[in-house]
């Protein structure tokens, strides 16, 4: 296999330099979805061209880019980011405390709405307990908020079950 | 001058309304620009110009040795005017080699910011040799395996086309004919193989064959589109060339299909600038701007 450094290995997933994670992200799964499928219409298996080993030598290719550019990735992102600072276990954890995360590893909402597709004012709904303000049930909120941890690097299991908390207590609050 | 061709294999893939809507496009930015009807043995682009009769065509160039200056009319849109096509001819088959060589020369020699060749269907030598002798290339391909499947035997068979053109330049032609009936001998498997071979024995013919290549970057354009997931066919149809032929070509954008386009034609005014064809005219327009963009010398 040949040496894939990060200009070659974007150029296999048809990116400019300096494409983003989401980008790659985005180009990876395009591909992956034109040379996975041996029968879209877009392809001619009558031509040379488009031999199964084309075809397979192409997804190699595909798979190992896009692998080599998330290994530079994580490696960079440590570097941009600083890592996450613990939490201490069964802490109650509020909405102002996942801001503060949020804040100190330097993630904006926008990028975060980008990353986990739950819209900008339900994120910022949650982060200031404005539970009226998101019209879904529990599970949904539950799901939203395991996104969002994970999105800023904490650990859902210590703090999904902390933040639900909040809401319960909002809500038996509001049936009185 | 920046001359535009405009083809892509496939017949009723949308070629004639991409020139057109190219054209109008062009004219409406203050270009002067001459559209040519080039589809040699079908030639209607004087129909979406909304003329229905023409006065003079290609026929009077080729029998009748009227200057191709000459047989220019003008269409009712400002700064776009008409080489009509062949039509009233005894033999609209092919070109002669000498019929082509003037045609091509005389083009070159058009006075316009943009000459437009609106192609034939088909992967004969007189559609390739005129799809060579633009400056931009825009391949239009349908969202259907038939259509797609056309436009990659098109684009292989440019590619030998222009391999032929080259060596022939280099007087390399005959050489190479023999090395390909002979190519086990050589250790030839593949037409790649047969370039790198080739390109060992002449470096003009290597250089050359290299600053061809370099020409040859189509901007592929997706007509007919009823269904958003087709608009992606347009992207893997981009990748496969880019991958598979290592053509670098580009996806210009998609054109919606007009359900009611059919209705504007055989009348006095052109067939899409009448008000009745909005999205046709705003995707029309997107895909020129998108192609503009990546050639930007404007005008020469």
């Amino acid at each position: 296999m040949e040496h894939l450094n990060e200009q070659r290995c974007l150029r296999i997933l048809e990116l400019p330099d300096g494409a983003t994670i989401d980008e790659i992200s985005h180009a990876y799964h395009l591909l992956m979805r034109v040379y996975g499928n041996a029968e879209g219409s877009f392809t001619a298996p009558s031509m040379d061209e488009f031999s199964a080993e084309a075809r397979t030598q192409a997804l190699n290719q595909i798979e190992a880019a896009y692998a080599e550019l998330c290994r530079i990735h994580t490696q960079t992102q440590r570097l941009v980011h600083p890592p996450a600072p613990v939490l201490e276990a069964h802490l109650p954890v509020d909405g102002s405390i996942l801001r503060g995360v949020r804040e100190s590893v330097n993630i904006s909402l926008e990028h975060l709405a980008s990353q986990t597709h739950i819209r900008l004012d339900y994120l910022s709904a949650m982060e200031d307990e404005r539970f009226g303000d998101i019209p879904l049930p529990p599970v949904i909120l539950r799901g939203f908020i395991s996104a969002y941890v994970t999105e800023v690097g904490l650990n859902p299991d210590q703090v999904v079950p902390a933040y639900m908390q909040r809401y319960q207590q909002w809500q038996a609050r509001k049936s009185k | 001058m920046q001359i535009w061709a405009v083809g892509g294999g496939k017949g009723g893939t949308g070629k004639s309304l991409m020139s057109n809507g190219i054209g109008i496009s062009l004219a409406e930015r203050g270009f002067n620009v001459i559209l040519v009807d080039a589809d040699y043995g079908g030639p209607n682009q004087h129909t979406y110009c909304g003329i229905r009769k023409p006065a003079t065509s290609l026929a009077h160039f080729f029998e009748q040795r009227t200057p191709l200056e000459e047989i220019i009319i003008d269409t009712r849109i400002e700064g776009l005017r008409l080489i009509p096509g062949n039509f009233n001819s005894s033999n609209t088959d092919s070109l002669t080699f000498t019929q082509k060589q003037k045609l091509f020369r005389h083009i070159k020699l058009l006075r316009a910011d943009h000459v437009i060749l609106d192609l034939g269907a088909g992967t004969q030598y007189d559609v390739l040799d005129t799809f060579l002798l633009a400056d931009i290339h825009v391949a239009v391909v349908a969202p259907d395996a038939m259509s797609i499947e056309n436009f990659y035997l098109f684009l292989k068979t440019l590619h030998n086309r222009l391999l032929c053109n080259v060596l022939s330049s280099v007087g390399l032609r005959e050489r190479a004919n023999a090395i390909w009936k002979e190519r086990a001998e050589h250790g030839i498997a593949t037409s790649k193989d047969f370039i790198a071979h080739l390109r060992t024995l002449s470096s003009e013919f290597s250089d050359r064959l290299t600053r061809e290549h370099a020409k040859l970057q189509p901007h592929v354009v997706l007509n007919q589109v009823r269904e958003y997931r087709q608009v992606e066919m347009g992207l893997a149809v981009e990748s496969m060339v880019n991958k598979f032929f290592h053509i670098p070509a580009t996806y210009a954008g998609h054109i919606r299909y007009d359900k009611n386009l059919w209705m504007q034609f055989g009348q006095e005014t052109p067939a899409i600038n009448h008000g009745h064809a909005f999205t046709l005219q705003q995707d029309l327009e997107r895909v020129t701007e998108k192609i503009l963009t990546a050639h930007p010398r404007g005008v020469t």
